[in-house]
Parts: C-alpha cells; structure tokens; sequence
C-alpha cells in the first residue's frame, strides 16, 4: 500500500498542473474559411495555468467561446504565479492556417492591460512550425498572418507586461 | 475475562465502528468547505489544471503535505482508471474512515490504561497472569468501554468521514496522549520506540492543526510529572522529524521553510484574521457542547472529575484545548472535536475501573475466584447495569443531538446536482447559485468552466447547464433564456440549455 502510495507521490510530483480540456464537438466543419478554434467545433485547449478564485474563474475555455460582448469575468488569465504563460490550441482535424486574430484585455478593459510581447507558433505534424513573434504589441484586436499548411493547433507564449498576469478574450484562428 | 474473549469482544467493537463509518460514508453530507478547497481541490487542480484556488492558497496560508498526501492518492486512483469525481472523493473519505478505526484501538489502550491506573494491586491480575496470555489485559472493562464510545459516538462516526486537518490531528494526538500514559507507567517495553513515536505523532498533530497544541503540552507535562525525562527527550527528537517534513515541504512550494505555517498563526492568531469569517460569545463551545449530549455531558463531566487522579492529562487537555479555543473569537465546531475523545476515554476508564472494584470487593475475601456469594451478585449485575446505561445514555443522547452542522447550507442536494450535472456527455460548463456551498472541479470531475450565476453568463454558449434552487429568480431567468429542467434533487434543479 505504502509503496503504491509512493508511485502516486512521484505522479502527483512530476504533474506540472498544466490546463487541458477538449470540448465535444457540437456541429460539422464549415467548408470555406471559417474560425476552427471556435468551441462548437471541439478544440482542445491547454494552458499553462488560469486565475482560478471562486468568483474570478478566468478559465482558458473562454478564449474559444466566441462571444461578442463578454463580461470582463469571461476571458483567460494566467495565474499569479505563472512568469511563462502559454495556451494552446489544438483542432480535432489539421487546417490550412492563413491569420490568427487575438482580442486582447484592452478589447474589453484598460489597454494598459493588453499583452505587449508574444510570439505564436503554429503546430504541425512535421515539426516545422512557423513562428510569429510580436515585440510591441498596441492592438487590443491584434490580427497576425500566419500561414501554415496542415496545422495541428497554435502555441502562444506570452511574456508578462512587467509582473502583471496575461489577459486574453479570444483567440480566432481563419483559415479552411 | 479471559484475553481471548476481550479480543473478541474487541473484535465486535471494530465490526461495529466500520459498520457506522460505512453508513456515515453514504449518509453524511459534507460539514465543511474547507474538507474539499483546502485539502482536495489544490490536489485535483495540480493534476489537472482545472480548479478553485481560495484567498489561502493565493496567500500562501496552507501546507501542500495534506493536500499533497491526497493528491498522491488522486494520482494513484487516475493511474487505476478511476475518472469520476465523486469516485474520487468517496475514496478518499472512505480512506478517512478506516483510518479513524484506529481511535478505537486508542480508546482500548487508553481506557485500558486509565482503568488500570485507578486499580490497586489487589485488585488488577497480576502482571505474571497477564504476561501468560491467558487473562485479558488489566483495566480491560475500561478499554472496552472506551473503545465501545469511540468506536460509536455519532459525533465521532460523522467526523471520521470528512477530508479535514483536524481528524488526523485528532488521531495523532489521541495516540500520543495515550503512548505518553503508557511512558509514564513503571513497565514499559520497547520505550525508546514509544518514546519517538509519541514525539512524531504529537509533531503530525501540531503541524496539521496549531490549534491542538494545548494537548501536546500536556503531554509534555505528563512525561515530565512521571520523572520520565529521557523519554521526554525522546519524545522531542521524534517530534522533529514532522517539523523537518513540514519545512522542507513548504521550503519546496513556498520557497522557504515553515512560511505557510507562520503565516496561518499570524493571520489567525495575531492579527486575529479569522474573525472575518464569524465571531462567536466565549461561552459558544460550552453551548455547543450541552447541545450536542445535554444529558451525557454532565455525566462525562462527573466521571472525569470522578476519575481525576488518573486520568487529569486527558480531562485537562480537553479542558485547555476547549478553554484556549475560546479565547479565538472565531468558532467553529470542527475544531473543537478533540475534546470529544479526550473526555469519553478518561471516562470510560473511570466507568471501568468503578466496575473492577465493584465486582472484585463482591468476590469472598481471599478466593480470588470468579465465583460471587449470592448476596452480592446483585451488586455486581447492578454495577454491569450501570456501566451499560452510561454507555447507552451517552450513545444515545449522542444520536439524537448528532444532526446539522455549521454550514446548514451544504445541502446534499446541491452536491448530488451538481455531480449529475458532471457526468453529462454533453456539459460543457456550469452556471451555479452559489460556489462555496459546491464540491468544487474535483466533485464536478469535469475541466469546463463554472461561475456563480450572473443573467448575463446565460449568453454565454459555453454554459450549458445551470444548478440553482427551485423556484428562485435564477431559475426563472433561465428558463426565459431557454433553459429546461432536466433533473432535480431535494430542493435543487438542473437546467439544460435548448438551443445555442
């Protein structure tokens, strides 16, 4: 029992506390180009971490909830703790990527809240990623080309405005 | 009584407290909060991200070495295949349970002990007798008594269930009291082993609940009034490995050593923070107690009192604990459950020590023989009877005064709710009346989003399920936006959303 115990002591230990949750998909993919990150199509979202108090659940799966008028609540927010926050975005079948669009904190709130420095990379089977990095973001609705054939899913890494916590609305992805 | 029938007897009293602990398993709803933000959720959330981190965790107020050691569990039983939540916590409160069996064995071995500390020589079968295996342990009628009361006190029963610091706090103490009575007494084997383990379960104690300091002190007291100071010492050295598994622990998660701990005495005790949360009159454990056994409590009281000369280390640590949590102005009766055992063990050792005497000064004088004169049976079967009526009358009054808690708003229909609502294919987020009185991420088991209800989270196409009572404005308001009652559960209601 003890030495069990232990083995889940090691699994408990070795589990980075990373977010992971794969929506069930509630309709067909459309045809032409469309946003294949949107929730009714059954992303999986992961996330480094999220601000998780009882009334401040900034849950990661709002980035793909598609709203167009959000309360500030529905949105991702890393955790205080968390100095390397990244999301990603995995689709249930590969795309051909063309843009990605970010609405940021300021979309919705102060802009001072906006992320300024990020780099998103797209993921493929191959390993080949295309990479786009962005230095001084001011756009609290950031629209980055990104194009990318037979993409798996995003990578975002952000890189926190001085110490606060990252803020995101929606991340879009277009393409067919 | 021979050593093989108290056995038995024992055995019989073991049977019972798991038949109890298995019927609270089922039937007892959740007492506090804190059983799942404190000590399951941090667990569940590292595992698997999704979670509700409390101001504690935010603030860095807690120890990961409870959630931690449930945590391992979680991950064992993930490995195993276990996917539900409730699963999940049931397994874990069932892990509670069988622990708490232990306080049966430690009401044995104290009731036994304080029994026997009451008994002259004359009395209690010779140490010879004992050692042979054929007679049962001296101050054995107080050891079955005391297990009997701790095997199926209802409080106790219900408590033992409840993933909280304080049961095993309770169980580390309560051993340790008892192993500190066995060092003191003049023939102890394998002392230097008692000796660390009382040290190290006096530490788990501590660490796991500052509040129950009190009882390690008078532990401390009583080795000291036995003149045992290598013991003592002993004692010392075993409570520092706990401390050290505490430091390191915080040393890795906080980055420094005993900081949650400093900073839980600080804000509770300093700063007296905890008085956000309530503040009660002093008298309110008193109260609570008279509420919970006003007729059994008198007569626990008169027994300990009774039956001070042996057993003062439990009675006053009952007495200082309850006095010393009197003076915080926060309440709550969950910290006070150590009291509890602490009073029923010495009483029951008084109860049992009354009952040798009486039935040993009814045997002719020199036999030394079962056999009782006729005249003086009646004695004895009255001082049978009179032991089996306290026990019956603090069981009983125990039962009837067991029901409700501090929190009468964590219903079990919400918590059953809430569970159906998370074993639905189709769920992807839940809106709920109120997030404190729910289990949580793990009791839901499922990663999606949950929010206290807002009308305007109701446009929100990832909320497909809404808990909230029945008949409220927030049902009502559901179902304007198309919602739909699906399931119900006491006076909870589940609403599906009809069409995004």
């Amino acid at each position: 029992m003890a030495v069990a115990w232990l083995f889940g002591l090691a699994s408990f230990v070795a589990a980075d506390g990373h977010f992971e949750a794969a929506l069930p998909r509630q309709r067909a993919q459309p045809t032409g180009i469309h946003n294949f990150s949107l929730w009714e199509l059954g992303p999986t979202v992961r996330a480094s971490s999220y601000l998780s108090g009882w009334n401040e659940q900034h849950h990661p799966l709002f980035l793909v909830d598609g709203r167009q008028w959000p309360g500030v609540v529905e949105k991702w927010a890393s955790a205080q703790g968390d100095r390397h926050p990244w999301v990603e975005i995995l689709w249930q079948k590969p795309h051909d990527l063309e843009r990605v669009v970010l609405r940021h904190a300021g979309w919705r709130e102060t802009p001072a809240f906006t992320a300024r420095r990020y780099a998103i990379r797209c993921l493929t089977a191959t390993g080949q990623d295309a990479v786009v990095t962005i230095a001084a973001n001011e756009a609290a609705v950031a629209a980055h080309e990104l194009p990318c054939r037979q993409a798996r899913g995003i990578r975002l890494e952000f890189e926190r405005n001085d110490d606060d916590i990252v803020r995101l609305f929606e991340v879009e992805t277009w393409g067919r | 009584m021979t050593r093989r029938n108290a056995m038995l007897a024992l055995g019989g009293i073991f049977l019972l407290g798991l038949g109890l602990r298995v019927l609270a398993l089922f039937g007892e709803p959740p007492h506090h909060p804190d059983e799942f933000f404190q000590y399951l959720e941090p667990g569940w959330q590292r595992l698997g991200g999704a979670g509700v981190e409390t101001w504690e965790w935010r603030d860095g107020l807690r120890s990961w070495v409870l959630p931690g050691y449930h945590g391992a569990w979680m991950a064992l039983f993930a490995r195993l295949g276990v996917r539900d939540g409730v699963t999940f916590v049931t397994l874990l409160r069932a892990h509670w349970a069988l622990l708490s069996l232990t306080l049966i064995w430690a009401g044995w071995r104290g009731g036994a002990l304080l029994a026997r500390r009451r008994l002259t020589a004359k009395v209690a079968p010779a140490r010879s007798e004992e050692a042979n295996g054929t007679t049962a342990p001296a101050g054995w009628q107080g050891g079955l008594l005391a297990a009997l009361l701790c095997a199926a006190f209802p409080l106790l029963v219900r408590f033992s269930v409840h993933t909280l610091s304080e049961l095993p706090s309770i169980l580390c103490m309560v051993w340790a009291l008892v192993l500190t009575g066995e060092l003191a007494e003049p023939e102890v084997r394998a002392r230097r082993a008692k000796a660390l383990s009382t040290g190290a379960l006096l530490g788990f104690g501590v660490c796991l609940r500052i509040q129950h300091a009190p009882v390690a002190l008078l532990s401390v007291l009583w080795l000291l009034w036995a003149r045992r100071f290598r013991g003592l010492a002993l004692v010392a050295a075993g409570a520092a490995l706990p401390a050290a598994v505490f430091g390191i622990v915080d040393m890795l998660t906080w980055g420094k050593p005993f900081v949650s701990f400093i900073a839980y005495v600080k804000f509770n005790f300093v700063e007296e923070g905890a008085a956000l949360f309530g503040s009660m009159p002093r008298w309110w454990y008193a109260q609570t107690f008279f509420s919970r056994l006003p007729l059994g409590l008198p007569l626990l009281g008169i027994l300990c009192v009774l039956g001070i000369r042996a057993g003062w280390p439990f009675f006053a640590a009952a007495l200082v604990l309850a006095l010393t949590l009197s003076t915080q102005a926060h309440k709550e009766e969950r910290f006070a459950m150590l009291v509890w055992p602490l009073m029923l063990i010495p009483a029951a050792g008084y109860a049992g020590a009354c009952l040798v005497r009486r039935v040993s000064l009814s045997r002719p004088p020199g036999t030394g023989s079962e056999t009782i004169a006729p005249p003086r049976r009646h004695r004895v079967w009255l001082a049978h009877s009179a032991t089996a009526a306290f026990a019956v009358l603090v069981l009983a009054d125990g039962a009837l005064h067991c029901r409700g808690n501090d929190f009468p708003d964590l219903s079990p229909g919400r918590f059953a709710a809430q569970a159906w609502a998370g074993r639905q294919p189709g769920i992807t987020g839940l809106l709920y009346d109120e997030p404190l009185y729910f289990g949580g991420y793990l009791w839901f088991g499922r990663p999606f989003p949950q929010l206290q209800f807002e009308p305007s989270l109701l446009g929100n196409p990832l909320f497909s399920h809404v808990v909230v009572p029945r008949g409220s404005q927030a049902m009502y308001a559901a179902e304007r936006q198309g919602f739909a009652q699906v399931f119900a559960a006491e006076d909870f209601v589940v609403l599906l959303r009809q069409a995004r």
